[in-house]
């Protein structure tokens, strides 16, 4: 039997009959291999760039030392290795002394990023460097100002004298908290012994750095896990919630979710086509049969003959796909600026495997219709078929798409949601679907016109096909306006939050007398948008009156005997907080109850939404504060969300600025500064050394880049996904030629005239586009908003654009499909239309 | 001696479901068609014609009564069943032709030997596609050719496997006069060779007055059966 599948198979695919199931499956490989390889590429290569900002590309941190020889696990695992310790001292030195953030490093720090000094107090020409000498300090700029020091000079930290060997221009890892007080020491590990400050019960801080291949870090990883403790942790530059984290974090969603709405079209692409290759081949099918095919034989000859197809299409897709990823490799490469990562052989099996799943998951229920096709069909053809086990059709379809959602994803929960999302529309479509046609009939009545009459007449009499058509057509528009949605909307609205001239510099710890002079500064420098807030740190003592209690570290806790949940939810925000006060509401915070500050408020503060929910805070609520030894207490006015990733001064509460008549404060800033601008910011520095400076500007540039590049690689997706969405729509349009061709064949043998014909083909396909494009609106919105809010963590937003382009390139594309796949049909004169219909 | 009983059918009824309700297709058949018989089943459009002969040729099942072929019940036989009786028994020519368009005309000839794993499938078609005039075309495909040219194969791949006995739906409704008439000298001239026992449903009379017997269905009643030379007279 097996040699008549290769001559059905030849045969079809010499007069393209194969074309459309063909193309599907290609398509399908090569969307996951290009998807998997390119994005996994980028990703890697994404968060490989950004490793530089914690200097490797995994760091261990832990509280106490490890036992461990890690350097040797590096080693054995190929990875590059280096350590620090960062800890607080206080640094000697011209009979000055001051708190420093010392930080001691090994001789391969960093692994990942530059580190680099000046030997020149002043600005002057830096150079890359690794570790310091040992006896040898690096000191941040404002130290040198603060203590009057020079490159040379002695310092000491604890029991060891050092000597200053240079600037820090660039720390690669440097925390971008504001609210680092203290200033940056650097040291080699092997001196810090000599000092003897590090004591048991100091406050330290270890990193244990790695770089290295992924696999081999991924590896290192499983095998340390199960040895942390609570207080230690395994880490790379997407972990944890800083803005750059988040931008990655981000990133990786975009990636994930672009790649599987394409993967998941694609196989829509290989189910509507295998239908239609079960289609194509019943009349075939009965023709053996009454011959005398017994089921095995037909079952063998169409099995052969599937997996002919399917394994010629899986080795055209991955030579295509092969072929492809050189110059879009290269591309990729040179548009995003990016070395592209060696991924495996993982992208080549996910794409094999995902062409078969594809390929036999989407065509074992027509197939099995195919074998169950009755003898009867060659001379009763208008009778129905009756196909048994619809539902365990039904249920091999889901298998096969969730293993392919499991499979690219890796991700049993990612999988399960849009899996259940994905039921939860199609049965939505199917319901809408009806209800459309429905009204097309009602409306066709009111119809003049015959061919929009008759359109409107020929979807109604195939309802049930139709609403199977429609939902093809209608994940097909729908998926499309879901990548142009992210790739034109989302990612817009995430390069916004960091606009052009964002804030690029914090200035802290201004206090009132050279307040003055920082203004002046800017003035003088053309900052104009640079708002001075007002700062002090104070505790939380008591909410409503009940005091909140204090912890041994000075963390303080909310205590309330008589509801323990609330105690679980105030648990550790006791601690000092930065308060301000302003009666301008910050950039992107939102009120979301209460009313924002006025020049009439008194006592009054308004408190950050998560703050507030930990707390278990609400409006009214009166919360005492102890500063320096100063008391006061507010009243709760307004509650504000706000956007953390925006990089600007952002505070869990703002008082009204009465409160802080009496108080203590000093003021920070931030502003924007290019990059060609640090001479000014040097004497800025020089005439108020009690300044602290945090530049931003490389993490806002490394976040900018990450945004830039994920949204080059959706338009990348875009196409995909367009390509297929029009594959979907063609296969569709196919479906229903014989159909129409008997219908043609009807009525032009009564007499209609190839305009009319033409005319209710493209209005029928066009109505049919249109609803579906309708409902493809719909849903795309529903689907947007679910992702921003569950996945991207973005605000909610309606894009009106989605309901005019939904329907009309729904409308468009499906009427140009049609029309394009039936103009033969109409050029042909009924006699051969009758011999074409046999 | 009395000849073999090929065929019989008794108090064969079939009925389908309709959105109006139960419609009758086939009330109280019983016939018998005997072996190197010619019979031709005539009627008007909506007869009952091809229902009676898709339940002859067991590709259907009627409601109630049962068809005896080739010496067994057919209701007694499973799908699989009636499949193996079919390869190895029954011959088809359609109105329609009904090639299988993605096999050539010798691959379409070549099937029924095929399905029962003649080796020498080929051989046999080449010679039955000379028989029909068409060794030269035996690469082509159905829609190369023409419709004359169509039934031609058709009639070859249903002697190939010297079946016992042919079931011709209108052959030749679907050709032009001349073609028409060309296919059904065939048909009988190759009947004749094969001492094939021939069931032809047509609704021309002059194509049934070449059969031997001619059954005459009137909704879905046999109403009358006549030797084709009393019908002449």
């Amino acid at each position: 039997m097996f040699s008549l599948s290769w001559r059905l198979f030849r045969s079809e695919l010499r007069r393209g009959e194969l074309s459309i199931i063909a193309a599907a499956i290609v398509l399908a490989v090569v969307s996951v291999w290009l998807f998997s390889s390119v994005s996994a590429r980028i990703e890697r290569a994404i968060v490989s760039q950004s490793s530089s900002f914690i200097a490797a590309d995994r760091v261990l941190r832990s509280a106490h030392e490890i036992e461990i020889d890690l350097s040797a696990q590096a080693n054995q695992r190929d990875l590059g290795y280096a350590e620090q310790l960062v800890f607080s001292s206080m640094l000697f030195a011209n009979d000055d002394f001051k708190l420093a953030s010392v930080k001691a490093v090994s001789s391969q720090y960093p692994l990942r990023g530059r580190l680099s000094i000046s030997e020149q107090r002043e600005v002057g020409e830096e150079r890359e460097v690794k570790a310091p000498n040992i006896g040898e300090a690096w000191l941040a700029e404002r130290l040198f100002y603060q203590m009057d020091l020079n490159v040379g000079d002695p310092i000491y930290i604890g029991d060891l004298q050092l000597k200053i060997a240079g600037r820090i221009t660039q720390e690669p890892d440097a925390p971008f908290s504001v609210f680092m007080a203290a200033p940056r020491v650097i040291i080699n590990i092997d001196d810090v012994e000599a000092t003897g400050v590090v004591q048991p019960g100091s406050r330290l801080s270890y990193r244990y750095m790695f770089s290295g291949q992924p696999a081999a870090l991924d590896g290192l990883g499983e095998w340390l896990k199960p040895q942390l403790q609570a207080n230690q942790s395994y880490r790379d530059v997407s972990s944890g919630s800083s803005a750059l984290a988040q931008a990655l974090q981000k990133s990786e969603q975009f990636l994930l979710l672009a790649g599987l709405i394409g993967v998941l079209l694609a196989a829509t692409a290989v189910a509507v086509a295998s239908k239609l290759y079960g289609q194509r081949h019943y009349d075939s099918v009965a023709i053996f049969k009454v011959l005398g095919a017994s089921r095995s034989q037909v079952r063998r000859i169409y099995i052969g003959h599937l997996s002919l197809v399917i394994t010629v299409s899986i080795i055209v897709g991955l030579l295509l796909g092969l072929l492809l990823q050189v110059p879009i490799d290269s591309y990729v490469q040179q548009a995003l600026n990016i070395e592209m990562a060696d991924t495996g052989y993982r992208p080549l099996w996910l794409a094999a495997l995902s062409g078969l799943v594809c390929g036999f998951g989407f065509s074992l229920p027509p197939l099995a219709q195919l074998f169950s096709i009755a003898p009867l069909r060659v001379i009763r053809r208008e009778q129905e078929q009756k196909f048994q086990g619809k539902w365990q059709h039904l249920l091999v379809v889901a298998v096969a798409v969730f293993a392919l959602l499991l499979l690219y994803s890796n991700s049993l929960v990612l999988s399960a949601i849009l899996f259940g999302v994905g039921i939860a529309v199609v049965v939505m479509l199917l319901l809408l679907g009806r209800l459309f046609l429905f009204f097309s009939r009602k409306l066709s009545q009111s119809f003049g016109q015959s061919a929009l009459k008759l359109a409107a007449a020929s979807l109604q009499r195939n309802a049930r096909d139709n609403a199977i058509q429609l939902i093809g057509f209608t994940i097909a528009i729908q998926l499309s306006l879901v990548v142009y949605v992210v790739q034109n909307d989302l990612i817009g609205q995430w390069q916004s939050q960091l606009p052009e001239g964002t804030p690029n510099h914090f200035v802290l710890n201004i206090d009132s007398d050279a307040l003055p002079v920082v203004e002046q500064a800017f003035a003088a420098q053309g900052i104009s948008d640079a708002p001075l807030y007002p700062m002090l740190r104070a505790r939380l003592t008591s909410i409503n009156d009940v005091d909140v209690a204090q912890g041994g570290d000075g963390v303080g806790e909310y205590v309330d005997p008589d509801d323990g949940k609330q105690q679980e939810q105030r648990r550790g925000v006791g601690r000092e907080l930065n308060l301000s006060a302003t009666l301008e509401l910050p950039y992107r915070n939102e009120i979301q109850q209460g009313q924002w500050l006025t020049d009439t408020s008194q006592n009054s503060a308004s408190v950050e939404l998560e703050f507030a929910e930990r707390l278990g805070l609400k409006m009214g609520d009166k919360l005492k504060f102890l500063s320096g030894n100063q008391n006061f207490e507010v009243t709760i006015s307004s509650i504000r969300s706000l956007d953390w990733s925006t990089m600007q001064p952002n505070f869990y509460v703002i008082l009204s600025p009465d409160v802080i008549e009496q108080l203590n404060v000093s003021y920070m800033s931030a502003f924007f500064l290019e990059q060609n601008q640090q001479v000014w910011l040097s004497e800025l520095l020089n005439q108020v050394p009690t300044l602290i400076v945090i530049d931003v500007a490389a993490i806002i540039g490394q976040v900018n880049t990450v945004v830039g590049q994920i949204s080059l690689a959706m338009r990348f997706v875009l196409v995909v996904v367009v390509l297929a969405s029009l594959l979907v729509l063609l296969a569709q349009v196919q479906g229903s030629l014989e159909e129409r061709r008997k219908q043609t064949v009807i009525l032009r043998t009564i007499g209609a005239s190839g305009a009319l014909l033409r005319n209710a083909i493209f209005y029928e396909f066009f109505l049919l586009g249109a609803i579906a494009g309708l409902m493809a609106a719909i849903s795309a919105q529903v689907i947007i908003a679910l992702l921003q809010i569950w996945v991207l963590s973005m605000p909610l937003s309606i894009n009106w654009m989605l309901w005019l382009v939904g329907p009309l390139s729904g409308g468009l594309l499906v009427a140009i499909s049609g029309w394009l796949s039936t103009r033969s049909l109409l050029r042909l004169k009924p006699s051969q239309l009758v011999r074409q219909l046999g | 001696m009395q000849p073999e009983c090929l065929i019989q059918a008794t108090q064969l009824n079939h009925n389908v479901e309709t959105q109006a309700g139960k419609l009758a297709l086939l009330h109280d058949i019983n016939l018998s068609i005997y072996t190197g018989e010619s019979v031709a089943i005539v009627g008007a459009s909506g007869s009952g014609k091809t229902t009676l002969l898709g339940m002859l040729a067991g590709l259907d099942t009627p409601s109630t009564g049962d068809v005896k072929l080739c010496g067994k019940q057919l209701r007694e036989l499973d799908e699989e069943q009636r499949a193996q009786l079919r390869r190895e028994s029954i011959g088809f020519i359609f109105q329609q032709f009904l090639l299988v368009p993605a096999l050539s005309a010798l691959e379409n000839v070549m099937l029924p030997a095929e399905l029962k794993n003649q080796a020498n499938a080929r051989e046999l078609a080449l010679d039955w596609l000379d028989k029909v005039g068409l060794s030269k075309r035996a690469d082509h495909y159905p829609n190369q050719l023409s419709g004359g040219e169509q039934q031609r194969v058709a009639i070859a791949r249903a002697f190939i496997s010297q079946p016992a006995v042919l079931f011709a739906d209108e052959p030749s409704a679907n050709l032009d006069r001349e073609n028409g008439l060309l296919i059904e000298k065939l048909l009988f001239d190759l009947n004749q060779q094969s001492k094939t026992t021939l069931v032809l449903v047509t609704h021309e009379p002059a194509l049934a007055q070449s059969c031997q017997r001619i059954l005459r269905m009137d909704q879905g009643r046999l109403t009358e059966s006549s030797e084709a030379s009393a019908e002449e007279q």
